[in-house]
């Protein structure tokens, strides 16, 4: 994927950049708001990951100048500040994704990635299909094998999550966001508990776990042995 | 002496009234005696001067001259004698006459009543024309040939005189009550109205929005430059206060870089890491970053929610719907801490932001699941009551010993002297302030077991 990074730390952009290019994505790095603006302006990208609190145009207005000149690349926003209304109004303002810092970079690829792979058009799915998993979302069911599976609306929810990203690491913090978003980290792990319960459902009478645990990432489904 | 003045506004007035009340009485006292003395003196004088024309007459020439001197005096005046004498001359002089021979009897004169005694008399009672009784003031002087002349004036016109300054004085009094107390009034209600339009801004201003100003209107008087003293001490406070915040705000904004980085080499790190007691440690030091990113975002959370920022996103939330919400989410995690978390709710529906009143719940749910202990057993009850709502926390856990419970709230307080358990002391803390956001207040309910916290809202209107 080509990605776009916009960050004034050195380090920190280094460190990301990195990161995405040992998981095989082109990155292009810029340090301050006026040339990212050109830069963005003249070439297109898969995905925009923009700071905050950079010098020249911060990436808000970054942001808010982007989505005005009708540019929809997906854009993760990365701050320093996690104060209360900063989430709401970067996502207000247009951006798809929110990254608090510090982060872990998985964290951060696993939302790259996502981000990346969405489909510019959300084309209806009316089945979604993993393995012996599968998901009817006009129905509302779930079977496992053919055989049908109780989910609760929330349990559901995290199965779909989770369906839609086939062999992509879903996180803790990305199923919060989207399941629950309650726009504040709970601390007691709900997602934990409650994947836990999905799992124990989905799981019964087979001897392969549908979803996988990639330690201290998230959460995976793949057609995999 | 200044310390017994009443120090109230009410009593101020009732006591300036009342002094000028005593001060009016006391004036027309004095003038009331003064005109009455003043005005008795004249008929005194006015007896001395015809008695002692008379005698002169008299002395002059004989008693009948005298007799007719006083006839003269007693006929009554006619119009036309003296064109230019109105009607009311008509009515008398108010002078009456008596002039007795050697033997006693009446000469002449018109005076009707008993003979007052020789010399001055105060009282002395007649009969006037008009049939009417009088009392009169009365000289009886001796004629030098035996025989009696006496002269007497009609007290009438000092009574009507008296009657007039009374009811003057009545009315002027009755004015001046009435005026005092308005005046009492209105400056009493312009004094009210200041002072409660300070006290509403001050009223507001403890309730965290510290941008209001008292309210000056122009006038340049005394209240005028209180209220500007005062703006300039809130003016004051407010750019201190900014500074804090600020301050703080930069500190922990000011961490993150350094710790964005950390994060990082601790990553970098761990990916090259061989052994699992390197890894061990690196994820542990990466959890630490982690506690410190936590603890950031909280401060950063309470200095933002003591400012006044958040309520611009208030608006009407249904309480009980995101309670179970919230409540839903943490079901499983209560389930498999082998706890119980039971629900008792009323539809209210409060002003507010409904993230914050979730995290607000968040925190004391999270509590009760460190705290509480296994098998512990958690009711949240949402109960509306006169214009309240009213959401409690009750567990039946170990509790907090009734002479900490007021500690609970304050921040980086934890109880367990250890501090063994995860956390960082501030969860409570954000609890008071969201509640603190939102005009409410928290308490600890005291209860027998375990540990039951209050939150009391008011109600959206």
């Amino acid at each position: 994927m080509n990605v776009f990074l916009l960050e004034d730390d050195a380090e920190t952009a280094d460190f990301v950049a990195r990161g995405l290019k040992e998981r095989g994505h082109q990155v292009e790095l810029s340090t301050d708001g006026v040339t990212a603006l050109q830069r963005l302006s003249s070439a297109s990208f898969d995905v925009v990951v923009l700071d905050r609190m950079v010098p020249g145009i911060d990436g808000l207005s970054l942001l808010k100048a982007l989505r005005a000149a009708g540019d929809n690349t997906p854009i993760l926003m990365l701050t320093a500040m996690s104060q209360i209304h900063d989430r709401v109004t970067g996502l207000e303002e247009g951006a798809d994704d929110y990254l608090v810092k510090p982060f872990a970079f998985s964290e951060l690829a696993a939302r790259v990635m996502a981000l990346g792979r969405r489909p510019a058009t959300s084309e209806p799915t009316a089945v979604l299909r993993i393995a012996d998993v599968e998901m009817n979302l006009l129905r509302r069911e779930v079977r496992r094998g053919g055989r049908v599976v109780e989910l609760q609306p929330r349990e559901f929810m995290l199965l779909e999550q989770l369906m839609r990203s086939p062999g992509r690491i879903v996180t803790r913090t990305m199923l919060l966001d989207r399941v629950w978003n309650f726009g504040f980290d709970p601390k007691t792990n709900i997602v934990e508990t409650h994947m836990s319960r999905l799992r124990s459902k989905l799981n019964e009478g087979f001897s392969r776990s549908a979803i996988r645990t990639v330690r201290g990432a998230g959460y995976m489904m793949d057609d995999g042995v | 002496m200044f310390r017994r003045l009443p120090r109230s506004i009410g009593g101020l007035a009732l006591t300036v009234a009342g002094v000028s009340c005593v001060l009016t009485l006391a004036v027309g006292a004095i003038t009331f005696d003064k005109v009455h003395h003043e005005i008795e003196r004249q008929l005194d004088r006015r007896i001395e001067l015809e008695t002692a024309s008379l005698l002169a007459t008299y002395s002059r020439t004989n008693f009948d001259v005298l007799v007719s001197a006083v006839n003269d005096r007693t006929q009554p005046t006619s119009r036309r004698m003296i064109g230019y004498l109105n009607a009311a001359s008509e009515e008398g002089n108010g002078m009456g006459y008596l002039v007795l021979d050697a033997q006693g009897r009446r000469q002449a004169g018109d005076f009707n009543g008993a003979v007052p005694p020789p010399g001055w008399s105060e009282f002395a009672s007649f009969q006037r024309a008009d049939g009417s009784k009088g009392v009169a003031q009365a000289m009886n002087s001796p004629l030098e040939h035996g025989g009696r002349l006496i002269v007497a004036a009609d007290r009438g016109g000092l009574h009507k005189i008296d009657r007039s300054l009374k009811r003057l004085f009545q009315i002027n009094f009755g004015i001046m009550i009435a005026a005092s107390l308005l005046a009492m009034l209105l400056f009493g209600r312009v004094v009210q109205r200041r002072l409660n339009a300070i006290q509403t801004t001050a009223e507001g201003i403890m309730g965290g929005d510290l941008s209001r100003r008292m309210p000056i209107d122009g006038s340049g008087g005394e209240f005028d430059q209180l209220a500007q003293v005062l703006n300039r001490m809130l003016d004051r406070i407010g750019d201190l206060m900014g500074n804090l915040r600020q301050v703080s705000g930069d500190i922990a904004h000011d961490l993150r870089t350094p710790l964005t980085r950390l994060r990082a080499r601790l990553e970098d790190v761990e990916a090259i890491a061989t052994t699992k007691p390197q890894r061990e440690g690196l994820s542990g030091a990466l959890q630490e970053v982690d506690g410190l990113q936590d603890l950031l975002s909280s401060l950063m959370a309470l200095s933002e929610l003591e400012g006044r920022s958040v309520r611009d996103r208030f608006g009407p939330v249904a309480l009980e719907a995101a309670i179970r919400e919230l409540a839903e989410a943490y079901g499983p995690a209560f389930e498999s801490a082998g706890m119980t978390l039971d629900l008792d709710l009323e539809p209210v529906e409060v002003r507010g932001d409904q993230r914050l009143l979730q995290r607000a719940l968040s925190n004391l749910l999270d509590n009760a699941l460190v705290h509480a202990g296994p098998k512990a057993h958690v009711e949240v009850r949402l109960r509306q009551t006169a214009g309240r709502a009213e959401l409690e926390v009750a567990d039946d856990g170990p509790g907090v010993p009734p002479e900490l419970r007021d500690r609970i709230f304050k921040r980086f307080v934890r109880l367990d002297a250890a501090r063994s358990s995860p956390g960082h002391g501030l969860g409570l803390s954000i609890v008071s302030a969201i509640v603190a956001a939102h005009d409410g207040s928290i308490r600890v309910r005291p209860s027998e077991r375990g540990l039951a916290l209050v939150v009391d809202l008011p109600n959206s209107r």
